[in-house]
């Protein structure tokens, strides 16, 4: 599947289907992340029951603590 | 026009009346370590007409590679951070009124310090303080801007009690175990674009143009050239314990327990004793570890070595201790049990 992550077209694995499994492939934690699909925020509790289609755009923002 | 603001006045959205109004406002930064020594710079520049400083550490060599205030001098004398930053920022511009606190930024100092803060601007390293900023802000009705930053990597959001999300809204838990300057370092570029962004909103919030301000989440990777804007007025939450109707404010809760924090970018722990403890005698304590290790002293602070260990204590005036040698937070409990009593 084709999909747009933070700007960069990006060819994911074929068993990345939810959002939950593409931050899962990323090895992202979802606890201090910012999730947009499609310009929408996706809420912390749909990670898992929200598809993925082609050509849909991501942007994960990373809460860091650094300073 | 005053000759010294008068490029900053030229720019039309500041101008005179808001060049005026940023010569009598507070801003209290949170901090003085990279994002802080950059901010402070930045603002006392534009004329800012008081700043208040906290920041609980000193200065030292390692810090010098992105700390733009610091100097060769002050990690030689392990000067603390609030000091020194007073020191040169009073000389870049002698008109403004720079006031530094040498202290841990907990919720008994900001909840004194807000009550004059304009705007209160983080420069913090970690999430317990950013938490009680967020709070402090909400229960207080000041705006926070929070900026982060880790390797080539950085994050600003600007928070706007009763109107935008709070930080408790966006992330509902303290997040633990991400990256810090401690795992994957930091380079100088990501700091100053990180300031960049708060300063940005800050001049916005002084000068009274709210209308101005970005309402998004921004951050970017310099190493990676990506750059991201995203709107999360969505993601506010109606019964937030922070910002909710109901708020509870639930970092602000008093804890009597010993707190402890390891330190980004540092191999350290930092250890501060219940509020209620007596204050540590650095005179007597310095007699007494003198013939155990090394000890030196200055007004500020006592920096002791055991012998044969590569462990190093430092002891505030404050009771707090910073353990030097280690990140586990057990083992630095252990050896000021050990060391200090």
């Amino acid at each position: 599947m084709m999909i747009h992550v933070n700007g960069c077209q990006t060819n994911v694995p074929s068993d990345v289907r939810t959002m939950e499994q593409l931050m899962h492939y990323y090895e992202l934690q979802a606890k201090s992340m910012i999730v947009e699909l499609n310009k929408a925020i996706v809420n912390k509790d749909k990670y898992a029951s929200t598809s993925l289609q082609n050509g849909d755009c991501i942007e994960f923002v990373h809460f860091v603590g650094g300073g | 026009m005053q000759e010294r603001y008068s490029r900053q006045q030229l720019f039309t959205p500041i101008g005179l009346e808001g060049q005026q109004k940023i010569n009598c406002k507070t801003v209290l930064i949170i901090g003085a370590g990279a994002l802080g020594a950059a901010s402070a710079e930045s603002l006392v520049r534009a004329g800012i007409g008081k700043l208040v400083i906290v920041d609980r550490d000193y200065v030292e060599v390692s810090n010098l590679q992105r700390q733009q205030l610091y100097e060769e001098r002050d990690a030689t004398l392990r000067i603390p951070k609030a000091e020194a930053a007073k020191a040169h920022l009073q000389s870049i511009n002698s008109a403004v009124t720079i006031e530094s606190h040498v202290a841990d930024a907990d919720v008994e100092l900001l909840s004194q310090l807000v009550l004059e803060a304009d705007v209160l601007l983080d420069a913090t390293d970690n999430f317990d303080t950013r938490m009680i900023i967020n709070d402090i802000a909400q229960k207080y009705n000041t705006p926070w801007i929070y900026g982060a930053c880790v390797g080539s990597y950085g994050i600003s959001f600007t928070i706007i009690p009763g109107k935008t999300p709070c930080l408790n809204c966006l992330l509902e838990t303290v997040p633990l175990g991400g990256a810090t300057c401690d795992t994957v370092g930091i380079i100088s570029p990501t700091v100053q674009m990180v300031v960049a962004h708060q300063v940005a909103e800050a001049l916005k919030l002084l000068v009274e143009d709210e209308g101005a301000l970005r309402q998004t989440v921004v951050s970017f990777d310099l190493w990676q050239h990506n750059y991201q804007s995203i709107h999360v007025q969505s993601a506010k939450q109606s019964a937030c314990t922070s910002c909710g109707p109901d708020a509870t404010y639930p970092y602000l809760h008093y804890d009597q327990q010993m707190k402890s924090a390891v330190l980004c970018g540092r191999d350290t722990v930092q250890l501060r004793p219940a509020p209620g403890n007596h204050k540590i005698d650095l005179n007597e304590l310095s007699k007494r570890m003198a013939s155990l290790g090394k000890v030196e002293q200055n007004p500020f602070l006592l920096s002791f070595q055991p012998y044969n260990m590569k462990e190093r204590m430092v002891v505030f005036q404050d009771n707090r201790v910073l353990i030097h040698g280690t990140k586990d937070i057990h083992e630095a409990k252990k050896l000021y049990y050990q060391w200090i009593g």
